[in-house]
């Protein structure tokens, strides 16, 4: 049986003993139900998939995206509740719950600060992690040595199953997916090409966003529209304490944030919460500054800002409306030759308002509309021609859903999308527009989910779900099944299983170089969507209890298909007059892979392991006969990330990367063309097997040193001196193979970053 | 207990071991036969040069890959396929691997717009390459507006020329191309002229002819009477001076050939360092055995004024 098989059968069985079972019991009408909110105690935002359970029950659940959960059919007595969370210090309360009672709770977790004495977790089970998924938090963000600034996206690269393409993009290539295939959400909105500097850094502000999931493989039927994976940010949830906030001021950029709770009813009841944070480069001295030294190759214009504001008004105890705002644009002015200059500027808007209503009897309600615009206008003018790209994407959405927790066996959960989404591309050759496709259409979704515990096997969870997508750009219907299992098979291990599958509408057109050339197309009727379906199966352990009680080891297996892939055909260079299929390449792929996670979360000496034994393959006839590799295929991929609080507020960061080289194209042979028309140099062409060779394998040390303390009594401060690529390891990006007049071809390797990169920043917080 | 992380290290050793090595090198090399020949519409047959291809650590000294002794033959096909008529060439005197068109014929025959010709050529101790080409049909400069324009001037060159076609296709494909007549240091252009100081290896005469990429007849401006109006790119101008601007209607194997050849010098939208596979229409062989239109004005480029 191959490894289809295999997970089909561990899949089917699973699925048979789940739905097979007999009905759960009705909920005794003298039950409980307990309802809240799982909160970061720092900043006061919701932790989404925090674990809350009864201890020494069979009931539990995990918090929903903004931090909100449901415990209903709850037999009354006393309970000990513990809620857990990674990161953060496991909270129990004692709670008594009468015949009938709606309980509401908040639970606010206080961050494992990670110093001299360390932290123990409290708990006998293994923390429950989601098949496929990871949070990820702003302080690790922070806190990781980064190349001039905190990045999240580049805090995601190190974990398993997440690569990049090189040092200088930010890109997710997730589990053998391009980027296009991660769906990016912003409270709801999805981003397009959410970069700065053209891709070198994410646009996402580790002040203004609290926790982030990660759902590397067979995400749940709440969401569609991608292939491989969803990174779901939300803008952090500000503190409901008091008015608070802080600044930062980097190599790069600098950025300051505020955030409070505000009153506009008497009576001292809090209304609500606001945050606004800011960010801009402050590079511009600099280079202004270089050129003025005479140093050539100097932008004569170049910033970037982004702005994240949000407010949640608390209508009530049970009804809550929250606005969030985002807003971010780069731009670049560089005249990099005599007659030759580009002129760049991109960026994205963002906006979602959301209502919801936590109703009684375990259902709550939830509402939301979305907005999100991306915008380039990449223009190249060499000798006198101009190139040009007028480039605008707007994504609008209404989006509805509503989970109820009929008993303690069932958490249904349903909801729909209805969305207008319109791209228009414009090209421009000296003048001449000769390529514009626009494409508006309407889309929509809707699914259904159903958590089922069954009664005689409380250690099992099953979550099926069925989400059905409509695209009206071809009028397609897809239904995509989904399903989870978990079985907790003792105190310290879980079995995991899932598959799923997934559709794909959108391809994005993009340049690794300089991310401002990326724009997004669709399908159509000649154009149908990409799908593919994933299986995936994991083990959570905590092996070594009794020496080391919090040390947990993870380990995951994915196959995951990708069929009818259409990507923008770059063989081309004029796509005027085509009919809009024959712009594309179409083809398939697969991805497999192994990941191993060992995580110590606590202690003075902290951090995780993350291996990754993987293979992703493309097959698209007309680049290559057999199936290749893709240049983000790495065989091997080994993250070790230490942090050893050495003293008192001051901690030492490591972070080591070890890849096997990424495929690329090493030429065996070539021919010159001595006679061509049009040009009275010879042509060089090469013979080659598309990515058939691999660079070099790549290896990275950074080190960060942490300092906290108190700024003369103002404010806390946080000071960073970090080191990125310490050792000098001259990564290569690329290799360029050129003739030379001496009847020979040179090879030109282009490194990465090539040399130590230190990074300096403060942060104050008031 | 104690067995088990010492279980997960060995299962995490023998994982490593076997998957350890992916190969770091390309595959071997296949010595292959290059041919290369372009056939313009309504002139005499054109030239045919046989070669091999080399490996990428070794020079290229053309006399030493040339082609000797092979049997050449170029063949106009009717419409059903069948051979109408045989053009045999033979090796030139004076260039090894160059083959033209028998000098034993009466007249040099002329290729035919809109007909189909092949290429069989029987190599030594090796195979027989063939490849076919539709030769795009003739067109003409019907006018221009001016023949002397200042170097980046608003008003750009522009030239009305009759439409062209190739069968089987929806529209033609384009470059355009400029000739110097006076490729001389001082006529360089100051774009060129920066590239050319930059790049010791690059002569006046790699560029004395430059071309744009290549780009579709829908690009441009169809006129009422069933003409086409281009505008000559100011890129496509390396030295000011006299110029001769050309138009050329390629076949599809020079567009397959061109658009692959130009992807791998970092054309189009790969990231950098992508080499695509050259898109050969060559059995038996490689390189291009293509065809082409064309038609040509001439055209003073005054230089432009000091800023």
């Amino acid at each position: 049986m191959n490894r289809l098989g295999l997970f089909l059968l561990a899949v089917s069985c699973l699925a048979v003993s789940a739905f097979g079972a007999p009905p759960a019991r009705a909920q005794p009408t003298d039950s409980a139900t307990l309802t809240g909110e799982v909160v970061d105690a720092e900043s006061g935002g919701g932790l989404p998939l925090a674990n809350v359970r009864l201890d020494g029950t069979r009931y539990g659940t995990t918090t929903s995206q903004d931090g909100t959960f449901t415990l209903t059919g709850v037999p009354p007595g006393q309970y000990v509740v513990v809620v857990s969370y990674v990161g953060f210090e496991t909270l129990q309360r004692d709670l008594d719950l009468s015949s009938g009672e709606t309980r509401e709770v908040t639970f606010e977790l206080t961050p494992r600060d990670l110093e001299v004495e360390g932290v123990t977790v409290t708990g006998d089970r293994v923390e429950r992690d989601e098949l496929g998924t990871t949070t990820i938090s702003p302080a690790e963000v922070k806190q990781l040595p980064s190349i001039l600034q905190p990045d999240l996206f580049r805090s995601l690269q190190l974990l398993p199953g997440v690569k990049a393409a090189s040092d200088f993009s930010s890109g997710l290539y997730v589990r053998g997916g391009s980027p296009d295939q991660t769906l990016v959400l912003l409270d709801e909105a999805t981003l397009y090409n959410p970069t700065h500097v053209f891709g070198f850094f994410s646009t996402f502000n580790p002040d203004a966003i609290g926790d982030v999931v990660l759902y590397k493989g067979g995400y749940p039927a709440t969401y569609g529209g991608r292939l491989g994976a969803v990174v779901d940010i939300q803008t952090k949830k500000p503190s409901q304490s008091d008015v608070s906030g802080g600044a930062g001021f980097g190599l790069l950029s600098s950025g300051a944030y505020v955030q409070g709770p505000y009153d506009l009813r008497d009576g001292g009841g809090r209304d609500g919460t606001w945050m606004v944070a800011a960010r801009r480069s402050t590079i511009e001295p600099l280079l202004a500054g270089m050129s003025s030294a005479g140093v050539d190759d100097i932008p004569t214009d170049f910033y970037f800002y982004d702005v994240n504001a949000s407010a949640t008004f608390d209508l009530d105890e049970r009804n809550r409306f929250s606005l969030s705002l985002y807003a971010g644009e780069d731009q670049l002015n560089y005249p990099f030759l005599d007659d030759a200059i580009f002129d760049i500027g991109y960026g994205n808007r963002a906006a979602t308002a959301t209502w919801r209503s936590i109703l009684t009897d375990g259902l709550t309600v939830r509402a939301s509309g979305s907005y999100s615009h991306y915008f380039a206008n990449p223009t190249a003018e060499l000798a006198g021609t101009e190139f040009r790209r007028d480039n605008d994407l707007y994504d609008a959405r209404f989006s509805g859903s509503v989970v109820w927790q009929p008993n303690s066996a069932h958490t249904l959960q349903a909801g729909g999308t209805v969305g207008h989404y319109l791209t228009r591309v414009r090209n421009f050759f000296d003048q001449d527009q000769n390529y514009s496709p626009r494409i508006a259409t309407l889309y929509s979704s809707a699914y259904l989910q159903d958590t089922y515990t069954p009664a005689w096997a409380s250690d099992l969870e099953v979550t099926g779900g069925l989400r059905v997508n409509y695209y009206e750009q071809g009028g397609y219907v897809r239904p995509a099944p989904r399903l989870r299992a978990n079985y907790q098979l003792t105190d310290d291990v879980q079995l995991q299983a899932g598959y799923g599958r997934y559709y794909q509408y959108l391809t994005s057109v993009s340049n690794e170089l300089f991310s401002a050339f990326d724009f997004w197309l669709t399908t159509d009727d000649q154009v149908p969507p990409s799908y593919g379906d994933q299986f995936l199966a994991g083990v959570k352990t905590t092996p070594f209890e009794g020496r080391f009680d919090n040390v947990s080891l993870n380990a995951e297996v994915y196959y995951r298909t990708m069929r009818d892939l259409f990507e923008f055909d770059r063989l081309r260079t004029d796509y005027a007059g085509f009919d809009y299929s024959d712009t594309f390449l179409f083809g398939d792929g697969e991805a497999y892979g192994l990941e191993l996670t060992l995580r110590k979360p606590d202690g003075v000496f902290n951090g995780f392991v993350g291996y990754s034994l993987s293979r992703t393959e493309r097959d698209f006839a007309i680049l290559s006969d057999d199936p290749y590799p893709p240049k983000y295929d790495r065989t091997h991929d080994l993250t070790a990330v230490a942090n050893y609080d050495f003293a008192e507020d001051w901690r030492l960061t490591t972070v080591f990367t070890y890849a096997t080289g990424q495929a690329y194209t090493e030429p065996n042979g070539y021919y010159r063309l001595e006679g061509t028309p049009w040009s009275s140099a010879d042509l060089t062409a090469f013979q080659s097997e598309f990515n058939g060779a691999r660079l070099p394998a790549y290896h990275r040390l950074d080190i960060g040193v942490r300092k906290k303390g108190n700024f003369f009594g103002i404010a806390d401060y946080e000071a960073q001196i970090q080191l990125v690529n310490a050792y000098s390891r001259r990564n290569v990006w690329f290799v360029l193979f050129e003739p030379t007049d001496e009847e020979q071809i040179s090879e030109d390797v282009v490194p990465q970053i090539p040399v130590p990169i230190p990074n300096l920043s403060l942060t104050l917080s008031f | 207990m104690n067995a088990r992380p010492l279980s997960f290290v060995w299962i995490f050793v023998l994982l490593l071991a076997a998957t350890a090595c992916d190969s770091s090198g390309p595959g071997s090399f296949e010595r292959e036969i290059l041919v290369e020949s372009y056939q313009q519409a309504g002139e005499t047959l054109n030239p045919i040069r046989l070669s091999r291809t080399v490996p990428l650590d070794s020079s290229y000294r053309a006399d030493d890959l040339a082609v000797r002794g092979a049997t050449v033959v170029v063949e106009r096909l009717a419409d059903d396929g069948s051979v109408a008529e045989r053009f045999p060439y033979a090796p030139a005197p004076d260039s090894a691997g160059l083959y033209l068109p028998d000098p034993a014929a009466a007249d040099t025959p002329r290729v035919e717009p809109l007909r189909t010709y092949r290429l069989v050529a029987d190599i030594p101790n090796g195979p027989t390459v063939r490849s076919t080409t539709t030769v795009p049909d003739t067109f003409s400069v019907v006018s221009i507006n001016k023949d002397t324009a200042r170097y980046q001037d608003e008003e750009q060159i522009a030239l009305r020329v009759t439409p062209t076609r190739v069968p089987g296709r929806d529209q033609s494909f384009y470059i355009f191309s400029t000739e110097s007549l006076e490729p001389v240091e001082d006529n360089l252009t100051p774009l060129v002229e920066e590239f050319f100081e930059d790049d010791d290896d690059l002569t006046l005469e790699d560029l004395r002819v430059t071309s744009s990429p290549i780009l579709n007849e829908a690009s441009y401006d169809k006129n009422a009477d069933g003409t086409i109006t281009i505008r000559l790119p100011w890129i496509a101008v390396a030295f000011t001076g006299p110029n001769r601007t050309r138009a050329q209607a390629l076949d599809d194997n020079l567009y397959d050939f061109q658009r692959s050849q130009s992807a791998q010098g970092g054309g189009g939208g790969f990231s950098p360092g992508t080499i695509p596979n050259i898109l050969e229409n060559v059995e038996n062989g490689t390189g291009v055995f293509g065809s082409y239109a064309a038609t040509d004005t001439t055209v003073f480029i005054e230089k432009s004024e000091e800023p």
